[in-house]
């Protein structure tokens, strides 16, 4: 059984990759292939590592318009989850409130292709200083997945994204309320990019450009809990690096803003091992927090 | 009223009808909504009703609360883009 699913998700995979080659080749825009393969391939040198139902792009948002545009001539369209038509305040929505729109597909002989175009690496609701894209994505490497050459981002700056992506999914009211948004796998990306890249991701380099981008509370954040599951002296070198004190306030809360950040009432290790992170914390949402759930359910959800 | 005190008049009715907390006046529109009660939600209700009122799409490098949280962003941004629409209006007529 596992074999035969193992063996589905192959053929998937290099069909996807087969449907990007020519829409990469039509990019002249900065891209990045994040995540799935590309970061099995930095992380534990072999593909397959994490399973993907999907390829996800890194691209500029003033970008969008051109490479969607570039999607449709190859035969992509918007999966829309909730409604038939395309809706204006479901753009405004995914624009505003996430890091990605609509997944665009494209329906193959044996398959469904689909591909996510990211256009930030933090969250929608960031009020912060926001990390230039095109300067993110101007240091690309060339990776070569399912006979595809693809550009995907350097070990650092693949770390930065992880690490700003494990957070989001870690504070997220909506993600905590409706998946399990807290995995070991997580932890585990985090760990075998940072043992198996260790002078790309120095610790000079890392803190450089954490400092540069302001997250180094978030770099401590993600780096900590790692560091709970892997007992390790090079990762604890990281810790104690980044530890400050806005760091460890954000340790035991949850959300990703201030009005929305609340006190976990429960360690760690409950959280990983929940499979429902909704019932941690469903006693302590407010009507607000609610109504954002059911919203962000309709659009991203289609519920 | 000139054309730009009318667009922000009617900005900040449209920010008041979305943010029940706080009644923004005329001297707070270079203060940042989101001190003033705006949240995400109010933030994507207030951007639906703008293109609405105004017949327009905001750019999707707008789409942002830290590009929209005044009400003097907020004016310029919609200045900007009428601007562009009477241009490409005054090119297809000549």
């Amino acid at each position: 059984m596992m074999e035969h699913i193992k063996k589905d998700i192959a053929l998937l995979n290099i069909e996807q990759y087969m449907q990007l080659r020519p829409v990469l080749s039509q990019i002249i825009s900065p891209y990045a292939v994040i995540k799935g393969e590309a970061l099995s391939l930095l992380c534990y040198n072999k593909k397959s590592v994490r399973r993907s139902q999907d390829i996800d792009v890194l691209i500029e948002r003033n970008n969008l318009s051109i490479i969607e545009k570039v999607l449709i001539n190859n035969g992509f369209e918007v999966l829309s989850k909730s409604s038939k038509t395309i809706n204006r305040e479901n753009r405004i929505i995914y624009l505003s409130q996430s890091h990605q729109i609509e997944p665009y597909i494209k329906e193959t002989k044996n398959h469904y292709v689909q591909i996510d175009l990211n256009f930030d690496i933090f969250w929608g609701e960031y009020t912060s200083k926001r990390v230039d894209m095109n300067e993110f994505l101007s240091d690309t490497i060339e990776m070569e997945i399912y006979g595809a050459k693809v550009k995907s981002l350097p070990p650092l700056k693949a770390m930065i994204q992880l690490i700003l992506h494990h957070f989001k999914d870690m504070n997220s009211i909506y993600l905590l309320s409706t998946r399990k948004s807290i995995k070991f796998d997580m932890f585990k990306d985090v760990y075998y990019l940072l043992k198996n890249n260790y002078e790309a991701i120095s610790l000079d380099k890392l803190y450089t450009i954490s400092e540069k981008y302001e997250i180094i509370p978030y770099v401590y954040y993600i780096l900590y809990y790692t560091g709970m599951l892997f007992d390790d002296d090079l990762l604890k070198k990281y810790v104690t690096a980044f530890q400050t004190h806005e760091g460890e306030e954000l340790l035991n809360c949850y959300g990703l803003n201030e009005s929305e950040r609340r006190k976990w009432k429960c360690d760690f290790k409950t959280r990983l091992e929940s499979e429902s992170t909704y019932d941690l914390i469903k006693e302590f949402l407010t009507d607000k927090d609610k109504e954002k759930i059911e919203i962000n359910r309709k659009v991203f959800l289609g519920e | 009223m000139n054309k730009t005190e009318n667009i922000q008049s009617k900005i900040l009715e449209i920010v008041n009808a979305n943010n029940k907390n706080n009644e923004i006046m005329l001297e707070q529109v270079d203060m940042e909504l989101s001190g003033l009660g705006m949240d995400s939600i109010d933030f994507i209700r207030i951007i639906v009703d703008l293109e609405e009122a105004f017949g327009l799409e905001i750019p999707d490098e707008y789409l942002l609360m830290t590009e929209m949280n005044t009400i003097t962003k907020m004016l310029n941004i919609i200045i900007s883009i009428l601007e562009v629409s009477d241009s490409k209006n005054e090119q297809i007529k000549v």
